[in-house]
């Protein structure tokens, strides 16, 4: 490589646009060339000076550019929500006939939802049960884990206790999840060739319930709001504090899940503490 | 000014985030989730204003232009088809955004009878610096040498030197050729590096 070659190719070096080859040979060219590495350090501290020049100068949007775009897209915001709402409100329609007062149906249709989940999460736990007992079943002698989990067999209505320090509270909780959401039987693993996919599977399944307890709460949010004037002033704050109590095991249960993805459990007590904060605020809705 | 016209409101609390933006983000704002769309304003606010800054050198229509890239982002998600192509993708509105901008303000200046050749000058309402990093001196012959850049340089030059993106990046933003953006690029160093010359031989 010659000078003019190397200085022509000098700043997509520096860009990082070259493939390997091209580097290797400017590299090796800067290696022996006083004239064109001083090329280089030229561009290199144009560059600094650029990327200072950036830093100082560059501009932070305000909070008030945020609310302009916001009232903009206001009217966008409200077609896109009544658009996501019709698929509920086909729903609705169909059970309306049974929920007569206006509140109930709201409350009754959360109640819809959450039994909906927890219908469907209950089914896929007591199916990847059965499979996994299936497997087991095959084998006449069972390979024991090199982690084994937590036994259950003698408490099997009980979360295995992996979870970040789980307090009675989460216990109790726990409880819930059991009644509701039969839990898994941790000691029995799936077959290798089946562990992505029912994986992904278990992903997607509490993926979907959590998206409808959370379409629940929604629903019962706006009916609590509507009704918080009437409520004694006590009641909203005992609500709020124990509300407060379940949206920390939720956000504990979430950091569970994103540190032990593969482990059921800390899923289920994800969906109980769902189940718990929609139990809760049935009570207040329909108080 | 502008043909845009945007009323601010009055300011709020800021707080930033610098995360890149996940898929599920952009799904949930393609959803109409608002929420979902603040969090893409607040990562990519600050590269689309200063870029927008770097093109119209103008700070109140540099706003009013990012105000307009963002809804004009919101109202087209559906369209974007890579994800991972977000910045791109919106880098190429705020350059479309800037264009339209540019070439009203010259029609509007022709008919007022202006006889500026370029609306793109810089203005005392412009940045400044808070800090002293660079020097003053030399903070505002950066300025001016890229206030005299032409177009399509400055737009070469500010993507690839303050946004570090790729010439393939650059081409899907600008619709230039690779060859044409490296020819600009070099230009545009040249011409900037004579400007800054009597400075870097300072520093060194």
């Amino acid at each position: 490589m010659n000078c003019e070659t190397c200085q022509i190719e000098l700043e997509d070096f520096l860009y990082g646009e070259l493939d390997a080859a091209q580097r290797a040979s400017i590299a090796e060219h800067l290696s022996v060339c006083a004239d064109c590495r001083e090329m280089q350090a030229t561009l290199e501290r144009e560059n600094e000076v650029f990327a200072a020049f950036y830093e100082q100068n560059a501009l932070e949007p305000g909070d008030e550019m945020w609310q302009a775009i916001h009232a903009r897209i206001q009217p966008d915001v409200a077609q896109a929500s009544v658009k996501q709402a019709d698929w509920t409100q086909k729903i609705r329609n169909w059970f309306a006939p049974l929920l007569v007062p206006a509140m109930l149906r709201q409350v009754g249709f959360a109640a819809l939802l959450v039994l909906l989940s927890v219908g469907l999460t209950t089914l896929y736990f007591s199916s990847r049960k059965v499979g996994t007992n299936q497997i087991a079943e095959t084998k006449p002698t069972p390979v024991p884990t090199a982690t084994p989990t937590p036994a259950e067999s003698t408490k099997p209505a009980t979360p295995a206790p992996s979870l970040p320090a789980p307090s009675a509270k989460e216990s109790s909780k726990s409880q819930v999840a059991t009644i509701k959401t039969p839990a898994p039987k941790a000691e029995t693993k799936p077959a290798v060739p089946q562990k992505l996919t029912e994986d992904e599977a278990l992903a997607q399944q509490i993926a979907k319930a959590t998206r409808e307890y959370q379409g629940a709460i929604r629903l019962l949010e706006r009916t609590i709001a509507k009704r918080k004037p009437e409520l004694e002033e006590g009641t909203i704050k005992q609500f709020e504090g124990s509300l407060a109590m379940i949206d920390a095991s939720i956000a504990a249960s979430r950091q569970a899940m994103q540190a032990h993805p593969n482990d059921p459990t800390a899923a289920r007590y994800l969906l109980a503490a769902y189940s718990k904060k929609v139990e809760l605020m049935q009570e207040i809705a329909m108080r | 000014m502008s043909s845009i016209a945007i009323t601010l409101d009055p300011a709020g609390a800021n707080n930033r985030v610098f995360a890149e933006i996940a898929p599920n983000i952009i799904a949930q704002a393609r959803n109409g989730d608002e929420d979902a769309f603040h969090v893409i304003f607040r990562r990519y606010g600050r590269p689309v204003l200063s870029f927008l800054h770097n093109l119209v050198q103008d700070r109140n229509l540099a706003e009013e232009l990012a105000q307009e890239t963002f809804v004009r982002a919101y109202r087209n998600l559906d369209y974007l088809k890579d994800e991972t192509r977000l910045s791109t993708w919106l880098f190429g509105i705020a350059r479309n955004v800037a264009r339209e901008a540019m070439r009203q303000t010259i029609k509007n200046e022709r008919n007022v009878g202006l006889d500026e050749p370029e609306s793109m000058r810089l203005t005392a309402a412009g940045v400044t610096p808070d800090g002293a990093m660079l020097d003053r001196e030399l903070n505002q012959t950066i300025k001016e040498a890229l206030a005299d850049l032409d177009e399509d340089k400055r737009l070469v030059f500010s993507l690839k030197i303050f946004h570090e993106k790729s010439y393939e990046e650059i081409s899907a933003i600008t619709g230039h050729s690779i060859g044409k953006l490296k020819t600009d690029l070099h230009r545009a160093r040249a011409e900037m590096r004579k400007r800054l010359e009597p400075y870097l031989s300072y520093g060194q």
